[in-house]
């Protein structure tokens, strides 16, 4: 059996490495791997992926990013504490091991994970991704005077939008789906009211609505003239605005989700971009 | 002097008008998209500069443009969009804008684009 083992702790991949082996695995090819460089260039298709989620999972994305990059439907097993590794990682590996490891539960994920899986996992192209970070944070400099700072990037499979109101929009041409800016009610009227050097509204109302809109439409077409100078080309629509605390927004089937998470004035807001291509 | 600004953001024609004041002009009329911006200068006979943005429902400023065009052949017109690409630049002048500003942008950079039609 050949297996990758991720983690940036040493003791987490000696506990990755015995629980494999007390679990009765034979002929065990295994490679340890402590940062995405050390990630091999080339993976067998029935290698194993087991990831330490209690590296973060901005870490653990990342390994398994790389690895996907090499092959696509390598199989992921995550090994973690009960907590953060239950609600981050479902929906992005064949099977969740809590810590202490029990040899016996491994068996039977490495079981069910060697099945065939019916829906492989996209690939995610990062080339989509950069140019919409670089302009929402010209954006939010050129037009609010806020300096914001990335935390971190994630997958999401689910809808529901981590803010109070969100801009939309369509995108078409090299790919095809959305990007989204969805930003807590607090901050929302603090950045639209910088835009407009005003005193921020209590509560969203139409006016907030309105310069939400126009700062998706401002990103979108940054990165699309970014995009200009590669080889994707796309077209932008006009935008639209939801609200609500816990509203939805679906996305593109079968295409991946990338949440940027941002940090401004003291609160988080999320740029999710879902392209894939035609 | 009279100036048209024209935008289907409500929030980016007050910033357009909030950088206008800052050179000192304030007398401004609004429109929501092309077709309005149209009625508005038929209304207006006495508007000397258009601020108009790229793309807008019901009729797009490249449309607009084209419009202005087959009836006014001087009026200074400023595209102010966030279509950076090279060729829509040069497919807007070609079609008889006098400038262009892309958005994001400062205020600054709406005084230094209206300088040469302030007289």
């Amino acid at each position: 059996m050949n297996a990758i083992l991720a983690s940036t702790s040493p003791t987490s991949l000696n506990i990755m490495r015995g629980a494999l082996q007390q679990a009765g695995q034979k002929d065990l090819n295994l490679k340890t791997v402590d940062n995405i460089a050390g990630m091999p260039a080339a993976i067998e298709p029935d290698t194993l992926l087991m990831v330490d989620w209690d590296d973060g999972k901005e870490h653990a994305v990342m390994f398994i990013e790389a690895a996907r990059k090499c092959q696509n439907n390598i199989k992921v097993i995550a090994i973690g504490s009960k907590g953060a590794v239950d609600g981050e990682a479902r929906g992005m590996v064949a099977a969740i091991v809590h810590k202490p490891v029990d040899p016996g539960l491994l068996a039977k994920s490495l079981k069910q994970s060697a099945q065939p899986q019916t829906k492989p996992r996209p690939s995610v192209n990062v080339e989509f991704i950069n140019p919409f970070i670089e302009s929402t944070v010209n954006v939010f400099s050129t037009m609010c005077g806020i300096d914001i700072r990335r935390k971190k990037l994630f997958l999401k499979d689910d809808h529901k939008m981590l803010g109070d109101i969100s801009g939309v929009m369509g995108l078409s041409g090299s790919a095809t789906g959305s990007v989204v800016i969805s930003l807590p009610e607090k901050l929302a009227c603090i950045v639209v009211a910088r835009m407009l050097g005003e005193e921020p509204a209590t509560e969203l109302n139409a006016d907030v609505a309105d310069g939400v809109g126009e700062i998706i439409n401002m990103i979108s077409g940054q990165a699309k003239s970014a995009f200009s100078k590669t080889k994707y080309q796309f077209n932008i629509s006009i935008p639209s605005v939801v609200s609500g605390a816990g509203h939805e927004i679906t996305h593109k089937k079968g295409t991946p989700n990338i949440v940027v998470l941002f940090e401004a004035e003291a609160f988080e807001f999320a740029v999710q971009v879902c392209l894939g291509a035609e | 002097m009279k100036i048209l600004v024209v935008d289907d953001s409500s929030t980016m024609r007050r910033i357009i008008c909030n950088s206008l004041k800052q050179i000192g002009q304030e007398d401004t009329v609004q429109a929501e998209h092309g077709a309005d911006a149209l009625a508005k200068l038929k209304e207006n006979p006495d508007i000397e500069l258009i601020l108009t943005d790229w793309n807008m429902p019901m009729m797009d400023g490249f449309e607009f443009l084209t419009h202005v065009r087959e009836e006014n052949k001087t009026i200074p017109v400023i595209m102010v969009t966030t279509e950076a690409e090279k060729a829509n630049v040069v497919k807007a002048i070609k079609a008889g804008a006098n400038s262009y500003v892309v958005k994001p942008f400062t205020p600054d950079v709406i005084a230094e684009k209206l300088k040469p039609f302030l007289g």
